[in-house]
């Protein structure tokens, strides 16, 4: 016997000795010759679901170019954009679906007045709620896709790795399975903080009840294009048809004007507010409103200039999804967990 | 790689990277594949071509965070596409599961050394295996090195092969490396030029400063002053785009010159 011969362990029932057949993602198995049943233990016992790819490359080409119009991309960008290639792929996801459930007890406090003390109503609330998490099973290098939303309508299909272009499952299952249930759990308690009108928390516990754990492989287009002989992409779910991520070049022009008017308008806020103040300290209005524009004005101004800064400094390239690096970021990343709003059966009081 | 035969019929399995289970094509027998004590040799195919890279390079050259003259005077002197040796291990640690990635040759190379595997479709590496024109760079580090101080229990481990776009490239005189993942396109880099925030703060701080003086100007002393806010943003407007727009190919320019020559 080989080396290679060692690792293979034959499949057949202790029972009367037939050939057994199983799948991956099975845990219980039926000998068809003597009936008798019996559980398999094994490390990759999980369920593989595969979801069908409804849209087409000339639908998702014409939703990157729509994409090329939005936001503060160069201005050219659809017309000198070169598609260079355009294919499907479909990516692993660790899904699990768990009811959350949590109990937050707190007081609600309410400002009393110079006769009465405050009143202190205490409050409960029990959620009982259904969530999805879903993350990324494998590393997508710059694709920049860490989690997905599957549609109600989408399609779902017999896992065949025959026919698909995948990414080999590269992060732990274990890992994903604790995660998910540490983060379901933590959202049910927000949900629940969120819920009842707290304004002093004094007990949160919660409990995460799964109900299925799936490897979900879904289909994406991935787009890559040039723009000035420089190599950008953009990734297109294959079923809703929305650009999940991708990078592209930034304008110039609207770089330049954030400089301008961003600048200007909130040095502007800052002058008005601190000159409001001014004037009224110069009346002697002898008030703590005084204050108040030039705070007003100055958290205006950080804001805007904060917000500027980064579109001027950062705008050269435009980032959209989970993609590390440099650049300006004008659309977040999907987080991890989805709240479903049927069947709650939450309790507040 | 030894070639796994059926242990019913002895006729030969086809094995998929990464499934734990096998059916023979002849006699439907499923088998269970332990892979606990053996290395599995992959091979991650390239999904980025060479021109992609060249492209993807430029891309990440012309970036916020690098010289605004980095994408036209940073000369490529050398691009090797090659594939990288990692051991990919996955054990039990605490009855949880674990993969670690760890380089399978000494390398100074920037992100090897915390590499995730890239993504793409894995591939069973044998002589068969089709390299074009990459070449396959060989470990140098043994497996055993790792395996003794890696915590747990073996599920199983594996030699990958992964594509990479080794480019260096010179700025200002200077030599510098980057790795390029001729799987996902993702860049990693070590040191390299950095672009200054200075005259951008320098641009966008005049415009705050004519605004809020003409802000507080207008309020206090006179309205008048307000167009100082107008004046501030077309300032800006016009300071920035000097600071924000990169020379395009030099090319045409140079030609000029000689022509007027």
């Amino acid at each position: 016997m080989s080396d290679a011969q060692k690792i293979l362990v034959s499949m057949t029932c202790p029972a009367c000795g037939g050939q057994v057949e199983c799948e991956e993602g099975q845990e219980l198995v039926l000998c068809k010759f003597c009936d008798s049943v019996f559980a398999l233990s094994s490390d990759e016992g999980i369920g593989k679901v595969m979801y069908k790819s409804v849209v087409d490359k000339d639908k998702a080409l014409s939703k990157v170019k729509e994409w090329f119009k939005k936001g503060p991309k160069a201005k050219d960008l659809p017309s000198a954009a070169q598609i260079t290639e355009c294919y499907p792929l479909y990516l692993p996801f660790w899904r699990l679906i768990a009811r959350g459930k949590a109990c937050v007890c707190g007081v609600e406090i309410q400002k009393g007045n110079d006769k009465q003390p405050d009143r202190r109503i205490p409050h409960e609330a029990l959620i009982n709620r259904e969530y999805i998490y879903s993350d990324i099973a494998c590393d997508t290098g710059d694709l920049g896709i860490t989690s997905i939303r599957i549609p109600e309508h989408a399609q779902a299909i017999s896992y065949d790795d025959q026919q698909i272009v995948t990414f080999g499952v590269t992060e732990s299952r274990s890992d994903a399975y604790t995660e998910g249930c540490d983060l379901i759990k933590a959202e049910a308690i927000q949900d629940g903080k969120s819920s009842a009108d707290l304004d002093e928390v004094n007990f949160t516990r919660g409990f995460v009840f799964p109900k299925a754990f799936t490897l979900v492989y879904y289909p994406f287009w991935i787009v890559r294009y040039k723009y000035e002989d420089r190599d950008y992409f953009a990734t297109v779910d294959a079923i809703t048809a929305v650009v999940t991520s991708g990078r592209a070049p930034g304008d110039a022009g609207s770089q330049s004007t954030s400089a301008g008017v961003g600048g200007a308008i909130s040095g502007a806020a800052a002058g008005i507010g601190i000159g409001a103040t001014v004037m009224m300290a110069a009346q002697s209005i002898d008030s703590e409103a005084m204050i108040a524009p030039a705070i007003i004005g100055i958290i205006i101004a950080v804001a805007l200039f904060l917000f500027f800064y980064k579109r001027f400094r950062y705008g050269d390239e435009i980032l959209e999804g989970a993609i590390e690096g440099k650049g300006l970021k004008t659309k977040s990343e999907t987080s991890r967990i989805q709240s479903i709003y049927k069947e709650t059966y939450d309790y507040i009081n | 790689m030894s070639v796994f035969k059926c242990p019913k019929c002895g006729a030969d399995l086809d094995v998929k990277p990464g499934s734990q289970m096998a059916t023979c094509s002849f006699c439907g027998t499923v088998t269970y594949i332990d892979r606990s004590s053996a290395l599995f040799f992959y091979l991650l195919p390239f999904s980025i071509e060479e021109n992609a890279a060249k492209g993807i390079f430029k891309r990440w050259s012309a970036g916020p965070a690098y010289p605004k003259d980095m994408e036209t005077s940073a000369k490529v002197t050398k691009m090797v596409k090659e594939y990288f040796p990692v051991f990919r291990f996955r054990r039990t640690v605490n009855s949880k599961e674990d993969v670690e990635v760890k380089p399978a040759k000494g390398t100074v190379l920037p992100g090897m050394q915390n590499l995730v595997i890239p993504p793409g479709s894995m591939e069973i590496y044998n002589s068969k295996s089709m390299l074009g024109n990459a070449s396959v760079i060989e470990p140098d580090i043994g497996i055993d090195s790792y395996a003794e101080q890696l915590p747990g229990e073996a599920i199983d481990q594996s030699l990958v092969y992964f594509p990479i776009y080794e480019v260096t490239y010179d700025y200002k005189g200077k030599s510098y490396e980057t790795v390029i993942d001729g799987s996902s396109g993702k860049v990693y880099s070590g040191s390299a030029p950095k672009r200054s925030s200075t005259s951008y703060m320098m641009v966008i701080g005049l415009a705050f400063a004519l605004g809020f003086l003409g802000g507080i100007l207008g309020l206090m002393v006179f309205p008048g002053f307000l167009v100082l806010i107008v004046v501030g943003s077309f300032a800006g407007k016009i300071l920035g785009n000097r600071v924000v727009q990169r020379q395009k190919v030099s090319a045409p320019a140079e030609q000029k010159k000689e022509e007027a020559i």
